[in-house]
C-alpha cells in the first residue's frame, strides 16, 4: 500500500471531452443513416455516393492528421485520440450535396484539417470551424466540379434565391408545394446537402445533445429563434404568409449548422453571454448573405464570419462575471434586439415576387438563349 | 441570471449515506499523542518543555500576534519531546509528543454562566481556544468582537461530499448545540439566528425545529443540495440575499459552523477545550466508512484502521473532503481541532485532453471567475490581465477542475496564477 500525493480537487465529474466527442460522432452518424436509407432507395450512383462521401471525407481528414503526426514525430495513436479529425470529416461530408465529386471533397477535407485546424496549432487552438472551411472551399473553388451521372434537382434555397427570396402568399404556396409542402421539408425528403435536410431529426438530436451537456442549447435556440422570428415578421409584413419564417429555418442547413457547427466550443466564445452575442451575429450574417449576396446559402459563411468575431467578443466580455452582470445583461439584450431589427430591415428591403410569373420569366430567358 | 452567466454551482454526488446512519466508533485514546503546536501553519509560542507533566486542559502553546489562540493538551501524561513533524497543513510544524498516563486528570475547569454578558462570553470563547471547526480554523472570538451584528448564521450545510460529521455531532450532542447557539446569539448581539442546512436532511431539520421550539429568534433555512452551498458567500447570498466585499460583518452577519457552536456549548457546560472530535472517515478506498470519535492528536492511521483499513494499493489520504481536502504524504499525521474528516480515495490518473474552451469552469465558478481566461493569461504571463480577472478571489473550491471535461487540473493552475501574482506583488 502506497500513499500518493494528489493536487485537489480529488474527484472529477464523469463528463469528459472523449464522451462529448463520441456522442457527437454518434449523432452525426444518425443523421447520415437517415440519408443513407433515402439515397440507397434511389439506387445506382446515388447509393455509391452516399457511402463513398463520408468514407473519402473522414479518410482524408484522418490521413492528413496521421501524416502531420508522423512529420512532427508524434505518437500517431495518441495524437489522433486527442484530435478527433473524424468529426470534421463527418460534418463536411454531411454539408455537401449528393453530386459532389469525390476529388473536390478530398481536396476540401485536406484544406479543412490542414489549413482549418493544424496550422493554428491543432484541436483546441483553431479559430475557424474546420468543416466550414472545407465546405466553403467546395462552394467557391469547386462549384462546377459535379458528377454528371448523379442528377440532383435544384434545392429550395437555390430556387428561391433565383426568385429574389421573397414571394407573395400564393407564390410561396406554389413554391413550397414543389417540395411537398412545409411538412415534407421538415422531414427532409428533398434535395439539399446530404445531412442538412431532415430538420426534425436534427432538432431532436440537438435536444438530446443539449440534455447530455454535449452542446450549449442557447446557441441553436437563439440562432434558429432569431432567424425564425425575424423572417416571420418580414413574411407577415410583406404578405408572404406565416409559413415564410418556417421555410427560412427549414432550408439551407440552418438547423444542421446551428446544432453541429455553430456550437463548436473551440470556435465560439467561452461564456454564455458571449455565445449569445456570437449567435446573434451569425443569424444576422446568415440572413444578410441569403437576401443580399449572390450566394444562395449563408450558413457556412456566417459561421466563419462569426468565428472571426469570437476573440473580439471574448475581449469585450473579459473580466469577473459577478462584476459584469448588470452591464452584460444590457449589452446582450441590446444585441439581440439590434440583430432582430437588422434581419427585419434586410427583409423589408426585398421586393415581393409572384412565383409563377418569375418562373415564366426564367423559362423565357432560358428559351431565348437556347437552353 | 443563470441564462447569461451559468449556474455558478453544481450538484455533486454526496456519498453521505455511507456514514450518515451507522454507529459512531469510539476510538481508544492512544498511548502516544502528537499535538501540533501551531495554528494552521503559524507557529505558536511553546509553553511546555520535555519532561513536563500535563493534564487535560494544560496550555501547551499560544499564538499571540493579533490573533490569540491557545493550544491545550487533550490528555494527561508526560511531554516526551517537542519536535518538528508533518502536519495536516503539509508544512512540518512543532509537535508536543505526549505519553498518555490514562489517568484523564484535568486542570481546574472554568465554566461560564448562561447569564454572562456579551463581553464575558467572547472573552471565554477566546480563552477556551475555540476555532472554526468547519475546516479553516479561524479563531471564533475574533468575529464576535463587534456590535454591528444583526444576523447570526449557523453553517450546518456540509456541502463537501462524504462528510457527515457536522450532522452526526448535532444529533449526538444536541444539548451542547442548543446551548452553544444561545451563547453565540448572545455573544454576537444579533437579532436572529438562521441555521442553514441542506433540505434533504429531514430528520435533522425536525430535530433542530424541536430543539428551538418557542424561540422566535432561531429559524432553520433549508438549502438545495449544491456545491459549494456551505461557502460563506453563497450561504449569505441564499440566506440574506446580499453580497459583501471582504467580511460578512459588512452586511451585519456572522457565520459560525455548527460544530463550533457545539464546542462553545460544551465549553460553557463542562469547561473543556476542543480535546475530542467526531471525524468522518470515508471514501472509496477505506473498507468500512464510519464516523469516529477520536481524541485530538490521534494519528490518522489509527482512525483509518478502526474503519477496516485501506482497500486499494495506491491511495490518497486527505485531511478534509474530496473537493478541498489536503493530500497528505503520510498517515502518521495527527488530528487537530480543525480536522473534520479523513477521506481516503483510490489514486487515479486522469487522461488529459486539450482545452476545448467550453467554459464549464467559468459557468460553475461560485466566485464568478473565468478560469479558462485566467489560464490563458497565466500562459502568456500577462499579469495585468490576471489582476483584471481577479484571480485572487479564487477560493480553490475545486469546481472548475471537477467540471472540466478535458480533465485539466484547472484548480492547480488557479493556485499557480495566484502564487505568481502574489510573488510579483511582493517583489
Amino acid at each position: 500500500m502506497e500513499i500518493k500525493y494528489h493536487a485537489g480537487p480529488h474527484i472529477r465529474s464523469t463528463r469528459s471531452t472523449k464522451i462529448i466527442m463520441l456522442e457527437l460522432t454518434a449523432a452525426l452518424l444518425i443523421v447520415w443513416l437517415f440519408s443513407l436509407f433515402r439515397y440507397l432507395g434511389m439506387g445506382g450512383a446515388y447509393a455509391r455516393q452516399i457511402i463513398l462521401i463520408p468514407i473519402v471525407s473522414v479518410g482524408v481528414c484522418v490521413l492528413t492528421e496521421v501524416l502531420f503526426a508522423l512529420f512532427y514525430k508524434k505518437n500517431v495513436a495518441k495524437h489522433l485520440k486527442g484530435s478527433f479529425p473524424w468529426i470534421t470529416g463527418l460534418i463536411l461530408a454531411l454539408t455537401v450535396p449528393i453530386n459532389t465529386s469525390l476529388y473536390a471533397l478530398a481536396v476540401s477535407a485536406f484544406i479543412a484539417i490542414f489549413f482549418g485546424k493544424l496550422v493554428f496549432g491543432g484541436f483546441g487552438d483553431n479559430i475557424f470551424n474546420p468543416a466550414a472551411i472545407g465546405r466553403v472551399t467546395i462552394l467557391t473553388g469547386f462549384a462546377s466540379s459535379r458528377l454528371l451521372d448523379v442528377v440532383a434537382s435544384p434545392t429550395p434555397t437555390t430556387t428561391i434565391a433565383d426568385s429574389g427570396w421573397l414571394l407573395n402568399q400564393s407564390g410561396l404556396q406554389a413554391f413550397l408545394s414543389q417540395f411537398g409542402g412545409i411538412k415534407n421539408m421538415l422531414l427532409g425528403n428533398y434535395f439539399g446537402a446530404i445531412g442538412e435536410t431532415n430538420t426534425l431529426l436534427i432538432i431532436i438530436l440537438g435536444i438530446i445533445l443539449s440534455y447530455n451537456e454535449i452542446l450549449d442549447w442557447a446557441v441553436p435556440a437563439f440562432y434558429m429563434g432569431l432567424i425564425f422570428a425575424g423572417t416571420t415578421i418580414v413574411g407577415l409584413i410583406k404578405g408572404a404568409g406565416f409559413e415564410y419564417g418556417l421555410f427560412n429555418v427549414l432550408t439551407g442547413g440552418v438547423a444542421f449548422g446551428a446544432v453541429f457547427m455553430l456550437t463548436d466550443p473551440v470556435t465560439n466564445p467561452n461564456t454564455r453571454a458571449g455565445r449569445i452575442v456570437f449567435t446573434c451575429f451569425a443569424a444576422f450574417f446568415t440572413v444578410l448573405i441569403r437576401y443580399k449576396a449572390s450566394l444562395p446559402e449563408g450558413v457556412c459563411y456566417s459561421i466563419l464570419l462569426a468565428n472571426i468575431l469570437t476573440p473580439t467578443i471574448e475581449k469585450y466580455f473579459d473580466g469577473k462575471t459577478i462584476d459584469r452582470m448588470h452591464k452584460d445583461t444590457i449589452t446582450v439584450t441590446l444585441i439581440i434586439l439590434l440583430s432582430l431589427f437588422g434581419i427585419i430591415l434586410i427583409g423589408l428591403s426585398l421586393d415581393v415576387n409572384d412565383y409563377p410569373a418569375v418562373m415564366a420569366l426564367f423559362k423565357n430567358i432560358a428559351g431565348g438563349i437556347g437552353l | 441570471m443563470s441564462l447569461l452567466f451559468g449556474p455558478m454551482h453544481q450538484h455533486i454526488d454526496g456519498h453521505k449515506e455511507v456514514t450518515a446512519h451507522n454507529e459512531i466508533i469510539h476510538l481508544d485514546v492512544p498511548e502516544i499523542i502528537g499535538v501540533a503546536l501551531s495554528h494552521g501553519n503559524i507557529e505558536a509560542n511553546i509553553l511546555v518543555k520535555e519532561g513536563d507533566h500535563v493534564k487535560i486542559g494544560t496550555k501547551l502553546a499560544e499564538r499571540d500576534d493579533g490573533f490569540y489562540v491557545p493550544i491545550f493538551s487533550p490528555v494527561s501524561g508526560t511531554v516526551k519531546s517537542i519536535e518538528k513533524r508533518p502536519s495536516t497543513s503539509l508544512k512540518p510544524v512543532m509537535h508536543a509528543i505526549i505519553e498518555n498516563d490514562f489517568r484523564e486528570d484535568t486542570v481546574e475547569l472554568k465554566t461560564i454562566s448562561e447569564e454572562a454578558s456579551k463581553e464575558e462570553i467572547v472573552e471565554f470563547i477566546k480563552q477556551m481556544g475555540i476555532i472554526g471547526c468547519g475546516g479553516a480554523g479561524f479563531p471564533t472570538y475574533y468575529k464576535y468582537q463587534t456590535d454591528k451584528c444583526e444576523h447570526l448564521l449557523i453553517n450546518a450545510v456540509e456541502c463537501e461530499p462524504y462528510i457527515t460529521a457536522d450532522a452526526r455531532m448535532i444529533e449526538e450532542k444536541s444539548y451542547y448545540f442548543k446551548t452553544g447557539v444561545r451563547m453565540l446569539l448572545k455573544a454576537s448581539g444579533a437579532r436572529d439566528c438562521i441555521i442553514c442546512i441542506k433540505e434533504e436532511k429531514k430528520d435533522l431539520i425536525e430535530l433542530i425545529d424541536l430543539m428551538f421550539e418557542g424561540d422566535k429568534r432561531v429559524s432553520v433555512l433549508k438549502l438545495k443540495d449544491l456545491y459549494p452551498m456551505g461557502w460563506e458567500r453563497v450561504m449569505v447570498y441564499e440566506a440574506l440575499n446580499a453580497q459583501y466585499e471582504r467580511f460578512p460583518i459588512e452586511i451585519g452577519a456572522i457565520i459560525t459552523s455548527a460544530t463550533t457552536a457545539i464546542y462553545v456549548g460544551r465549553a460553557t457546560i463542562t469547561g473543556l477545550p476542543i480535546n475530542e472530535k467526531i471525524i468522518t472517515v470515508s471514501g472509496d478506498a477505506v473498507k468500512s466508512p464510519h464516523n469516529v470519535l477520536a481524541r485530538v492528536g490521534t494519528p490518522f492511521r489509527n482512525l483509518i484502521e478502526a474503519c477496516g483499513g485501506y482497500t486499494s494499493d495506491e491511495v490518497i489520504v486527505l485531511s478534509g473532503g474530496p473537493m478541498m481536502g489536503t493530500s497528505l504524504r503520510s498517515d502518521e499525521v495527527t488530528t487537530r481541532p480543525a480536522v473534520n474528516a479523513i477521506t481516503v480515495l483510490t489514486y487515479m490518473v486522469y487522461e488529459e485532453y486539450p482545452c476545448i474552451r467550453c467554459g464549464a469552469c467559468a459557468n460553475n465558478c461560485p466566485s464568478g471567475l473565468r478560469p479558462v481566461n485566467i489560464i490563458q493569461a497565466l500562459k502568456a504571463k500577462d499579469f495585468d490581465r490576471l489582476q483584471r480577472l481577479k484571480v485572487t478571489d479564487c477560493v480553490e473550491c475545486g469546481l472548475c477542475a471537477y467540471n472540466c471535461p478535458s480533465k485539466i487540473p484547472v484548480t492547480e493552475n488557479m493556485r499557480r496564477a495566484k502564487r505568481l501574482l502574489n510573488a510579483r506583488k511582493q517583489s
